[in-house]
């Protein structure tokens, strides 16, 4: 055992959380998913010394934990950047050239896609659909959505990403309103 | 009673089962197979596999998973039809894509459910080209357990052993789609106590035994029905030996006691046998104080001299693993020849009393409202009696642990830590307290304590609420009772009336055949009642009371002979002035004893041991007695003859009966009660003629059967004798894999799975097709005419269905050929 599930990575803020979630259902063990949410929120991803911990308020067994966590990609098994981008390669998203998007970020920053930036900010996963076809094609930025994103424009994102910009990427507005996004 | 039963159709035989009975156990009880990987009929079904599709008429989805589909009044359901005999290919087909080509060097074959379905319900053919998935071989995820994860067929049993049936931290499937493998948590090992059970239940070869790996082969094995030599619970077991070597021990499925599980501790006793240190010549101590081999005659010659002139003096304690036989001869070298009253068993001071009858069973966990264990971890000493609490909780049981019991915590519901004999009586007065008080009905369920939010309580007032609330206590009293001042508690329960049923009392003692030993008389305190019969024929035998073991240890006579036991381990033991020891392996004993002889282990006789709970049972003599070791009563016998007796009984059937003859308590005993064969465990159905009963089909009802009447398929799943053999006479049929087998289907008129037309019409001369079914038996045509379109028009004849065999005649053959010829040249524009 290392030392930091000795004093246990867990902030008590995230434990309240996640006591909170279990009293929300009949049964204790339906909370385990977005309790992970948490914890991967704490963190950024979810340590195994944290599926441990987890387990231990869930009375499950560590090995149940980690069979959710490797099951359910969305979870980060290992560090990731300050922004996870992830690129739809699903139909719509693919047909209107999602791979080029992914390419030409990997390229900007100098990594393959699952990578990390040797800065800690950027990293570029693909997934599948976000539900975000009419935009396409879409990526992920944390928990937000980025539309239409301009292939041959990926820098700007980046930039804008590095720049801060607390209202960047506001695409649930454009989301909002598909016909605006038509003119292409 | 017939509102229960539920009338169904399979194949075309009418039957009634109870209501909620799974398809798969229906067709099993009238001898039709379905293949199954995931379902076990211990476990919650979960249809994973998809290898159990049946077609069922007048659904919306026509191919239903028997082994989660129960049956329906008036299901009409076929295993045979064409869409079924189809999807079972086809999920074999599935199922084979990533699984290597191992089976040369694979442990599981020949007893793989892979290997035997796919001979026997596969394509015979893959269409699977792309690159497999690879993983690195052989991942040790347990101290005994190595994994193969290319092998995985993703069953999910062994996680479900763990999760249902051990309770316990264990296998999991990790990541997810194709890419799942079984796993722990990372970096730690899978140490159950329980872990060898899901090498067992493992349909193919991806998790296997480190001490079974590349050792040997399934049919160079004998296999023989034994009774587990670890604990007094009586697990019975399957030993496997190949050629006189005990190659390793699995489970055999008895309901009454193990359920079809067993214990790590006893899966791998079987490595003492042939470990390096076992004792296989008699020895005798010489002037320098070294043990030297000597002959047996020399041996038996210098025990004989060395007995004292005053019986009294000599003690003889038997250890609890040799059987009833070897425990009879011994009483009657010991109080018959010898005369001494020093006859007693090791455990001896465990007993509690021969007055008390306890009526517990191990089954009685399944159906016990409280489960109340009584002074030391029965889950420590009986490993395998885990499981079966387990089971009881899982059903209903409440766990309420008095004393210390640590194995247990997490599953106890009241747990109360102290001295056992001062917390029994206290609880035994508030149980016999008049109780007025109406027990509300309403009881919410709470969460049980392996669950989250659930825990075990102290609170005393509520643990006493439970026990009279219980309709069905079993009360489970550890072995070591001496040391926990509990010996009045048979006595105590007797009178709380749990000795009747439904409730019921185990006593779980240590050792292996304590029992056994007490119902034949090797206690100090002689019972004249039950052993009358033994006094009249063993003229002039010593009655009285002797010493107890305890005493023998401190060197209380001047003479010991120990079969089987270490006395100079016990506490402030004392070597006797001439210490006898006959073992199998050294011990603190064998370091001072003046003789040492050779013994057999439990394999290597045929011997009866009665299990803690009372069920008597026999164990098969596997192995011939390694080296120069005799069985204990053999020794005894020998001793006898040199004492000057006559007329002993010859072979342990003899002494058996000689037992059954004198003894009330297993009054009329001989070997032809064991004549009933055991159960085979699920997982090796090949070995089924290790005794499960074929089933009678007269029994059955049919109502005109729609095809012919066949010869039930024997339980023993898949003999491969036949498929893919050659028998003299025969003509090799064509390998047919370098070629398209859709042009070979087409040449035999046979329809190939691939193609979607219609079956080639049935020309006369071919067996009819009758209503979907192919007949389960075709006779393979001998004639040099073309062998004619089979039944049901399946597909090319490597291991297709119910083993038929299709001879291609030399005609044909030509004409495969000439059509391969023909292909080459278009070979790359062919398919797509």
């Amino acid at each position: 055992m290392s030392d930091a599930t000795a004093k246990g990575l867990l902030t008590e803020e995230t434990k309240t959380r996640i006591r909170e979630l279990m009293a929300k259902y009949p049964k204790a063990r339906s909370a385990i998913l977005p309790a992970l949410h948490v914890v991967q929120e704490q963190l950024g991803w979810v340590p195994e010394e944290a599926q441990d911990e987890v387990a231990q308020m869930f009375e499950m067994t560590p090995a149940e934990v980690r069979s959710l966590v490797t099951f359910y990609y969305m979870y980060h098994r290992k560090p990731v950047g300050k922004y996870v981008l992830k690129v739809c390669r699903s139909i719509s998203c693919w047909l209107r050239r999602s791979e080029d998007v992914e390419h030409n970020l990997c390229e900007h920053l100098g990594i393959e896609c699952g990578e990390t930036t040797e800065d800690g900010m950027f990293t570029v996963v693909h997934g599948e659909c976000i539900a975000a076809c009419v935009n396409a094609p879409a990526i992920q930025v944390n928990d937000r959505f980025l539309l239409d994103v301009d292939p041959d424009n990926v820098s700007e994102i980046i930039d804008r990403l590095k720049a801060g910009d607390p209202r960047y990427p506001a695409a649930v507005e454009s989301w909002k309103r598909p016909e605006e996004s038509k003119g292409e | 009673m017939a509102d229960d039963l539920v009338n169904i159709t399979i194949d075309g035989h009418q039957m009634a089962v109870p209501k909620g009975t799974l398809l798969v156990e229906a067709a099993r009880q009238i001898g039709i197979e379905i293949p199954v990987y995931c379902y076990h009929p211990k476990m919650k079904p979960v249809g994973a596999c998809r290898v159990c599709l049946v077609e069922v008429e007048n659904q919306r989805r026509p191919m239903m998973p028997a082994c989660t589909t129960t049956v329906m009044p008036d299901m009409v359901v076929h295993t045979r039809s064409d869409n079924a005999v189809e999807a079972r290919g086809a999920v074999l087909e599935f199922l084979l894509i990533n699984h290597p080509l191992d089976c040369p060097v694979c442990d599981r074959a020949g007893e793989c459910d892979l290997q035997d379905f796919t001979q026997k319900y596969g394509n015979g053919n893959t269409r699977f080209i792309e690159q497999k998935r690879h993983f690195a071989k052989s991942k040790q995820v347990g101290k005994n357990v190595v994994l193969d994860r290319e092998r995985c067929i993703m069953c999910q049993r062994c996680v479900r052993f763990c999760e249902e049936i051990a309770m316990e931290e264990g296998l999991v499937i990790v990541d997810r789609g194709n890419r799942s493998e079984i796993g722990t948590f990372e970096g730690r090992s899978f140490d159950s106590k329980f872990s060898g059970n899901v090498i067992e239940l493992c349909p193919v070869g991806a998790l296997t035994a480190k001490t079974y790996r590349f050792e040997s082969r399934p049919w160079e094995q004998q296999h023989y029905a034994g009774i587990c030599n670890v604990s007094s619970l009586g697990v019975n077991i399957t030993v496997d030996v190949r050629y006189d070597e005990v190659v390793r021990l699995r489970g055999r499925m008895n309901d009454e006691i193990d359920d079809g599980w067993l214990s790590d501790k006893c899966r791998y006793s079987h490595l003492a046998i042939h470990s390096d240190d076992r004792i296989l010549s008699p020895m005798v101590r010489n002037d320098q104080g070294q043990l030297t081999k000597v002959s047996w005659a020399a041996a038996l010659e210098r025990i004989v001299q060395a007995f004292p002139e005053n019986a009294s003096q000599i003690g003889l304690a038997v250890g609890t693993r040799l059987s009833v036989e070897d425990g009879h001869m011994l009483l009657r070298l010991g109080r018959g020849l010898l005369k001494t009253p020093n006859v007693v068993h090791e455990h001896e001071a465990e007993s509690l009393g021969t007055n008390t009858t306890l009526t517990g069973r191990v089954k009685g966990c399944d159906a016990a409202d409280v489960i109340l264990c009584l002074g030391s971890d029965p889950a420590k000493s009986h490993h395998d009696f885990e499981l079966r609490i387990k089971k009881g909780l899982r059903n209903k049981a409440r766990l309420i642990c008095i004393g210390e019991q640590p194995a247990l915590v997490g599953y106890a519901d009241y747990q109360v830590i102290g001295v056992a004999s001062e917390l029994w009586s206290k609880l035994k007065k508030e149980l016999k307290k008049e109780t007025t008080e109406e027990e509300s009905g309403l009881r919410f369920p709470k969460p049980r304590p392996w669950e989250a939010g659930g825990e075990t309580s102290q609170d005393w007032d509520a643990l006493v609420k439970e026990i009279r609330g219980a309709e069905n206590v079993l009360v489970v009293v550890s072995g070591d009772i001496a040391g926990q001042g509990l010996q009045d508690v048979a006595r105590d329960v007797e009178d709380l009336g749990w000795n009747t049923a439904p409730h019921g009392v185990i006593h779980l003692r240590s050792g292996v055949n304590p029992v056994g030993h007490e119902s034949i008389g090797l206690i100090p305190e002689w019972d004249e009642d039950g052993n009358q019969a033994l006094a009249k024929a063993w003229e002039g035998m010593n009655t009285d009371s002797g010493l107890s073991y305890a005493e023998m240890c401190r060197g209380k006579t001047e003479m010991l002979l120990a079969f089987g036991c270490n006395p100079l381990a016990q506490p402030e033991s004392k070597k006797p002035k001439f210490l006898v020891q006959a073992a199998t392996h050294p011990d603190e004993t064998t370091e001072k004893a003046d003789v040492v002889l050779p013994l057999s282990m439990w394999v290597e006789y045929n011997g009866v041991y009665i299990s803690t709970d009372g069920t008597v049972q026999f164990n098969r003599q596997a192995i011939l007695p390694l080296g120069e070791a005799q069985p204990a009563w053999s020794i005894a016998r020998e001793l006898c003859l040199r004492l000057g007796a006559s007329d002993l009984p010859e072979n342990p059937r003899a002494v058996y009966s000689e037992v059954g003859s004198l003894h009330a308590a297993l009054a009329g005993a001989t070997y032809k009660d064991f004549q009933t064969p055991g159960q085979y465990h699920w997982s090796y159905p090949q070995q089924a003629d290790l005794g499960m009963p074929r089933p009678d089909l007269s029994a059955i009802p049919v109502k005109e059967p729609d095809m012919p009447m066949w010869m039930p398929a024997p339980l023993t799943g898949s003999t491969v004798e036949g498929a893919g053999r050659l028998h003299r006479g025969q003509t090799p049929p064509p390998v047919p894999g370098q070629r398209d087998p859709r042009e070979i289907a087409k040449l035999l008129g046979l329809n190939h799975p691939m193609d979607r037309t219609a079956p080639p019409a049935l020309t006369a001369g071919g067996a009819e097709k009758k209503d979907g079914y192919i007949p389960l038996r075709v006779v393979p045509s001998t004639s040099a005419e073309p062998a004619g379109p089979t039944p049901a028009g399946r597909h090319h004849e490597i291991g297709v269905g119910p083993r038929r065999r299709v001879a291609v005649p030399v005609a044909q053959t030509a004409l495969l050929e000439a059509s391969d010829a023909a292909d080459n040249t278009t070979e790359d524009g062919g398919e797509e």
